[in-house]
């Protein structure tokens, strides 16, 4: 009987210290992941070596089946859409007439002032995205290429004719993009008006989130102070030549919502992005980085890690 | 060999959380199909089997996810070795008990991810979190499992047949 039950005894104190040795390996990687980063990079890409075949393949086979639930919609709505859609073609004909009329004007005149012109074509890269985040708590997608397609941290990343996010980390053949709603998101804009006011937009993360109907967590916001700022909704948002990471005029979004804040003299605009993150297509990634300092810090950082490794 | 094959298995729902799971989505909310199959599989092959599954799947999506490498690896450890502690006092054919055991271990995955991703940034309203985040995700996430169940459960005794074959398999061969 004793000799059974220190037996049992000892069974259970090996399980306990397995526990506990499995725990603290956990513990010793996220500390070493902490400092050095850059030394895991290999086992990563061994694994998305594996990995990204297959999400392309599921990707693929997920958007093979929208396709065909898209086709299942009724004929009716398809109509309907149609001739709306050639309302707008018509409006929109007759805009990009006035607009193009614009732009000789524009030109004319940088001629005249001898000026830079200040929206300038970007050098483009396409990319497939292959995953989001597996989680509902990181706003943050994986694309198909890396370094080796000469992408680097902190490049601007584009989708459906608006600001997707920017790069965040860089692997061999791979990278992730931080998308523009996540929470730690924060980008310089200015409302697309002359004169337009210029304003922060922010992922939604804090409690004042929490106080406005459903749908919110898929929208960007703009925190301001009544009085001070002219925004309404219908406004579009660009981002403006303050910021660090993102050149001036690229289109973040559209001003859906507007609400006071409980302190009286502050409102929130709620923002929704041009990306859909839902709709897992390609992006295009601007292959230039906007400030050179910001470069310089990129290049700086790279040669260290180099160094180390 | 039975637990390569979870393995594998775990690895390709893995990767479907980030892509074809997103079609699934209800209010942004994406349910948790590794947590689920993890839990299940401790819950139907012990505290062991449970656990190292759960290192492997969690270190796995550590490094094809997240900057720092650790965090997914020790909780689905910990919450894969849990769930073994219930295999002995449940029927199969209940699924009543599975559900309560995901939903609580999602509870408790939900709550660590509000930890490490908000209370430490310092972001302090729990309840936000709470009403949007974790219980729509544990209550999606336990009506998944619900349908996973049974899958999980012809899985488990596929694998019991694939380890006894093996094993006579073993024995053949030794004897000759």
């Amino acid at each position: 009987m004793q000799e059974e039950k220190k037996k049992r005894e000892r069974k259970k104190l090996t399980v306990r210290t397995k526990l506990l040795i499995g725990i603290s390996c956990c513990l010793v990687l996220l500390v070493a992941s902490w400092f050095l980063g850059q030394r895991f990079e290999p086992v990563r890409n061994a694994l998305n070596y594996v990995a990204q075949p297959i999400q392309k393949v599921y990707v693929s086979v997920g958007n093979w089946f929208q396709d065909v639930f898209d086709n299942f919609q009724s004929r009716d709505a398809l109509e309907q859409e149609n001739s709306r859609l050639q309302e707008e073609l018509t409006r929109l004909q007759n805009e990009n007439l006035q607009l193009q009329n614009d732009a000789r004007r524009v030109e004319e005149l940088e001629e005249l002032y001898e000026l830079d012109s200040y929206y300038r074509d970007y050098p483009k890269t396409g990319a497939q995205i292959i995953s989001l985040s597996p989680n509902n708590w990181y706003e943050s997608f994986i694309i198909d290429k890396g370094s080796a397609d000469g992408i680097e941290e902190y490049m601007p990343v584009l989708a459906g004719g608006g600001l997707a996010g920017h790069v965040s980390e860089v692997y061999e053949h791979y990278s992730y993009v931080v998308s523009v709603i996540h929470e730690s998101s924060y980008i310089y804009g200015q409302i697309n008006r002359k004169n337009g006011d210029l304003v922060a937009v922010q992922g939604t993360r804090t409690n004042q989130a929490s106080q406005t109907e459903t749908g919110y967590e898929e929208l960007c916001m703009i925190q301001f102070v009544t009085n001070d700022v002219d925004i309404t909704v219908g406004d579009e948002i660009v981002t403006s030549a303050l910021g660090d990471i993102y050149p001036p005029g690229l289109h973040i979004g559209t001003v859906v919502d507007i609400q006071p804040l409980e302190t009286g003299y502050e409102s929130v605009a709620y923002v929704r992005p041009e990306v859909d993150l839902e709709q897992m297509d390609t992006v295009l990634v601007i292959t230039e980085i906007w400030k050179q300092d910001m470069h310089d810090e990129v290049q700086e950082g790279g040669a260290e890690s180099g160094a180390v490794s | 060999m039975s637990q390569l094959l979870a393995g594998v298995i775990g690895f390709l729902l893995l990767l479907g959380e980030g892509t074809w799971l997103h079609y699934a989505e209800l209010a942004s909310i994406t349910p948790n199909l590794t947590l689920i199959f993890v839990v299940l599989w401790g819950l139907l092959k012990g505290s062991r089997r449970g656990r190292y599954l759960g290192l492997a799947l969690g270190l796995l999506q550590d490094f094809l996810f997240c900057r720092y490498i650790g965090f997914y690896g020790m909780v689905y450890y910990l919450l894969g070795h849990s769930s073994g502690y219930f295999q002995k006092d449940f029927y199969q054919s209940h699924a009543i008990l599975p559900l309560l055991i995901v939903a609580g271990a999602d509870l408790i995955y939900g709550f660590l991810q509000y930890l490490v991703y908000c209370f430490f940034a310092g972001d302090l309203a729990i309840g936000y979190y709470l009403l949007h985040r974790i219980l729509p995700e544990m209550c999606y996430t336990a009506m998944i499992s619900v349908i996973l169940y049974p899958l999980v459960c012809w899985l488990s005794r596929m694998a019991e047949k694939i380890d006894s074959n093996m094993s006579k398999l073993r024995k053949v061969g030794k004897r000759e």
